[in-house]
């Protein structure tokens, strides 16, 4: 058995990016600990190589077939993976009787998911602690009429103008993913390390429901505020056609149920949680305010809470070369990371557009995988065309970014979430300066943390825009290329604010006492 | 932040919902239709034919009708399910195009039905040009049935009605033309002549009527896996309707006709004139009970495809259910007055018919019997608009089983029971279709979507 069972969703070893660089750093660094990876994604066939249409059956172990982004470090004695919507899993449930009451204790949990009606951890938790929900199976949920009848009668009381189909396969999928997670082996651990709420922090709840053990929870940025963004750009998702235009700024009624879903998740994690860390004060406050998380208890919270900043390595960023001020080459901006719809590179080739009609030599390396989002990348290219800016941005792909700093003059970021960006880290302590826009820790990382006097007093390492703002954008970008100094000036704060405060070492070593902390209680409680 | 994102995917929001809709509009009219025209044409034929044939030609021309009748009902009967399926729907996704390909595609099976009547013509005792149009006429005859499902397939109820009824007219007229001059041969002849004309106007109807830019399609044969047990069905059923005469015809006080053909006169004759007690019931079941029941059926998918709320879901059902039961109670008051009265007239009929009064009774039972495979026929085709093809297929094996054995149970009892096993096996699978049925409609809805894939 492993120390740490790691629960990852949707990232690592699959996708690259700035939270499966922090997992793969930490298990590098932290050899002394034994590892297992659960990794939880949608369908097996999103990290399979197209092999005649056929889908691999998938044996969790390592999977030679599947395009890992990442080597697992040897202290990883295990890796499973848990699809939550691959199909053809009803059925293989092992027989368990449903505890008398069942279907009503399931309403009771349903009206909690998916309406958002309030509810005491301690109901729930002794009906999770086996497989399934209070030994019903997802084949009972799905296909029995128990299960019909009470989801008519879930309908008539709460949505009865609602389309059904929709109030339906809303359901089904809804619970099609929970019992993906209710009925997988859960391995057993004396650490619980969920990378996230969501999917994964729901397993690691159960893990610890069920097993025992402790369980943290590290927020890079804030899950659910970004399952929010999905879910009011989603067009999937019906909605009732409304002539009151007064209502538009209203999520629909299914809209809102995703959205609850997700806060159910949230608030079970951080309620079974013995440590929630974040990595920046922003995303703190967002878990300490009871707007979003009705009923929690705060001061609990408060109890578990821990800030652990992210880190990069100080010393090799240290000595990489900065470009010189007077070079002749072009005025380059870079923009690192993947092409996806949440960084919102649409806003920053509008800037891009904006900017180069000032700056003359004006060129734009975008850096970093396109693959994840084909739609999107291919979006950005009209774009790129549509605004004739071919000559002047430049999708690169993936590179290793030790040899692209040395040749940036500004970085730029336009995420429309973030947690705390390791670009503008990196950025920073390559001896950048750093357009970001105004989401996460952002504003931390380029003016200092609030409250930290020492941080502020460094001064500003980047400029700050507001978020999907094109013109403010490009104005940050023109204002740093009229000034050089500026830049320079920039730059060297940002060094030495990454060099004081945001070292790697000061991570690992973090979480090496945490570890510690939580294994020593987990031994006493096995010798007790 | 990196790549914790789950992109909330849109799996199937629609399921197969529209699979089962559509199927089986105008299977019914098939099934019955011309299975009564060909009676009453053979009815007219055999008063008529009285008058200028030799009674030894006379009973095997009647002997050899019936025979070749029934062959082709039941070989069609699978073949009819199966096309039917496979036409209603390429007729969902507006496809008529599909129809006259698909149509001469169907001419293939001219090829094994030959086979079956390759041994009759090789064998049989009788003179070869008799041989050959027997055989012509039972390929004619089970083609003119199977490409009724085309032509029904413009919905058009009265067209279908006209084409059956103008086939049969010609048929009978060419037999009385040639077989007054000519006899037996011409009289077998001439009718064989009017089906095969029948069957060139019908083919080339289709043509006319749905115009495609393909040739031949033999596509429908793709739906031999997925749907084969539609094929069963309609086997089961038409076996199930033959089933009886079959085992009369080798049961004690049979005839063989030219030492060749076994027939049972009595209850032949009963069964030709009951069938054609359900032509009223016929009428009002496509009139009426299938057009009310396919608009709330039809409702009910599109309230589920247009998002309605369960409410309207919940009405449409009711409107089945409203519908089957409202034209159920009207169709029983029709039939059974239908075959009371003829209960009523049974002896006089008899008389008429030249049947020798003990075999009033089989009248009396058969006229009853008629009316309740009807019922058997509206369940079977009920449940296949609900796409319940086990359902279906119980039905029709129940039928079909009942009348088997209980019809050799009959044989042994004694003449007196005569036609009950019939009565029983038909009343028992109506009965059987309309538990099956009501219960079916009573949870469409969970069955609808609680079975639906994940």
């Amino acid at each position: 058995m492993a120390d740490i069972t790691m629960l990852i969703e949707g990232a690592y070893p699959y996708v690259s990016g700035g939270v499966s660089s922090w997992v793969h750093a930490l298990l590098t660094n932290l050899p002394d600990f034994t590892f297992d990876i659960t990794h939880i994604g949608v369908l097996a066939s999103d990290h399979e190589q197209k092999d005649g249409g056929r889908r691999r059956k998938q044996k969790g172990k390592f999977d030679a077939h599947r395009p890992m982004k990442y080597r697992l470090p040897d202290n990883v004695v295990d890796f499973h993976n848990c699809f939550i919507d691959e199909k053809g899993k009803t059925g293989r449930r092992r027989h368990t009787t449903a505890q008398p009451n069942a279907w009503n204790q399931f309403a009771r949990f349903h009206e909690a998911v998916a309406f958002g009606k309030p509810y005491d951890i301690g109901d729930f938790a002794p009906l999770m602690a086996g497989s399934g929900f209070a030994g019903l199976t997802a084949k009972d949920i799905f296909h029995s009429r128990q299960s019909w009848e009470m989801l008519t009668a879930i309908y008539q009381q709460h949505a009865a103008e609602q389309s059904f189909v929709d109030f339906f396969w809303t359901f089904r999928l809804t619970y099609w993913r929970l019992f993906a997670l209710l009925e997988a082996d859960v391995p057993g651990a004396s650490i619980y390390h969920a990378v996230s709420t969501g999917f994964a922090g729901f397993m690691g709840a159960l893990a610890k429901l069920r097993n025992g053990g402790s369980l943290i929870v590290t927020e890079h940025g804030i899950y659910t505020r970004e399952r929010e963004i999905e879910i009011m750009q989603a067009e999937w998702i019906h909605q009732n056609r409304s002539h009151d235009y007064r209502l538009k700024e209203r999520l629909g009624f299914f809209q809102t149920w995703w959205l609850n879903l997700f806060r159910f998740m949230e608030r079970l994690t951080y309620e079974c949680a013995d440590a929630v860390v974040s990595i920046n004060r922003v995303n703190q406050e967002y878990q300490m305010n009871p707007r979003h998380l009705p009923d929690a208890h705060p001061e609990k919270m408060l109890e578990k809470m821990q800030l652990i900043p992210n880190g990069v390595n100080t010393e090799r960023l240290a000595q990489l070369p900065r470009k010189q001020i007077d070079s002749a080459d072009p005025f380059t901006v870079g923009f690192v990371g993947r092409v996806v719809s949440i960084k919102d590179v649409k806003t920053f080739i509008r800037a891009v557009k904006i900017a180069g009609e000032q700056i003359p030599n004006l060129k734009v390396r975008i850096i970093g995988p396109t693959d994840e989002e084909r739609d999107y990348f291919q979006e950005c290219c009209r774009l790129v065309e549509m605004l004739e800016l071919t000559s002047i941005v430049h999708f690169d792909g993936p590179r290793d970014v030790n040899e692209v700093y040395p040749q940036l003059d500004v970085l730029a970021l336009t995420s429309l979430s973030e947690g705390q960006p390791l670009v503008i880290l990196e950025g920073n302590g390559a001896g950048l300066p750093v357009v970001a826009a105004d989401v996460g820790g952002c504003r931390e990382l380029l003016e200092g943390v609030a409250g930290n006097a020492e941080d502020q007093a460094l001064g500003q390492s980047g400029i700050i825009t507001p978020v999907s703002s094109p013109d403010m954008t490009a104005a940050a970008l023109i204002r740093l290329w009229r000034d050089p100094e500026l830049r320079r000036r920039m730059g060297d704060i940002g060094r030495e604010r990454v060099q004081r405060f945001y070292r790697q070492d000061d991570l690992y070593s973090a979480y090496r006492t945490l570890y510690q902390n939580h294994l020593a209680s987990a031994g006493a409680r096995k010798v007790v | 932040m990196a790549g914790i994102g789950f992109l909330l995917q849109a799996l199937a929001t629609e399921g197969s919902y529209t699979k089962a809709t559509m199927a089986y509009a105008s299977s019914s009219i098939i099934s019955a239709g011309p299975w009564i025209a060909g009676v009453a044409a053979l009815a007219v034929l055999r008063g008529v034919s009285a008058t200028f044939l030799r009674a030894a030609d006379h009973d095997l021309l009647f002997a050899t009708l019936v025979v070749v009748f029934a062959a082709s009902l039941l070989l069609s009967g699978g073949p009819q399910m199966l096309i039917t399926r496979y036409l209603a729907d390429r007729l969902y996704v507006e496809d008529t195009g599909a129809i006259a390909p698909t149509a001469l595609g169907s001419l293939m099976l001219l090829l094994p039905l030959a086979l079956i009547a390759l041994p009759f013509v090789l064998w049989a005792p009788f003179d070869i040009r008799y041989r050959l149009l027997t055989a012509t006429l039972f390929l004619a005859l089970t083609m003119n049935w199977l490409l009724m499902v085309f032509v029904s397939a413009s919905r058009d109820h009265w067209r279908v009605v006209m084409v059956l009824c103008s086939g049969y007219a010609l048929s009978v007229a060419l037999a009385v033309g040639l077989g007054y001059p000519f006899g037996l041969l011409g009289t077998l002849g001439g009718f064989t002549l009017g089906q095969v004309t029948e069957l060139a106007l019908l083919m080339f109807a289709i043509c006319l009527e749905f115009p495609s830019r393909n040739g031949i399609s033999f596509d429908y044969l793709s739906y031999l896996g997925p749907y084969w047990i539609l094929g069963v069905i309609g086997l089961c059923y038409m076996a199930g309707i033959w089933a009886d005469n079959v085992i009369f015809w080798f049961a004690p006080g049979n005839v063989a006709v030219q030492h060749f053909y076994h027939l049972f006169p009595p209850n032949d004759t009963v069964k030709f004139v009951v069938t054609l007690l359900t032509i009223p019931s016929s009428a009002f079941f496509l009139v009426h009970l299938e057009t009310r029941f396919y608009s709330h059926y039809r409702d009910f998918f599109q309230f589920i495809h247009r998002k309605q709320p369960l409410g309207k879901i919940n009405e449409a059902q009711e409107g089945m259910i409203a519908a089957v039961n409202a034209g159920l109670i009207a169709l029983v008051k029709l039939q059974g007055l239908v075959s009371l009265f003829m209960c009523v007239v049974a002896p006089q009929v008899a008389g008429y018919l030249g049947l020798p009064s003990q075999w009033v009774s089989l009248l009396r039972v058969e006229s009853i019997a008629a009316g309740a495979q009807f019922f058997t026929l509206v369940m079977l085709l009920l449940l296949l608009y609900l796409d319940r093809r086990r359902d279906a297929l119980l039905v029709a094996a129940t039928f079909l089983l009942g009348n088997f054995g209980l019809t050799l149970l009959t044989v042994r009892l004694g003449q007196q029971f005569y036609g009950w096993g019939y009565l029983v096996a038909a009343v028992v699978s109506a009965l059987l279709g309309w538990i099956l049925l009501r219960d079916r409609l009573k949870h469409i809805e969970f069955n609808t979507f609680m079975s639906q894939p994940l």
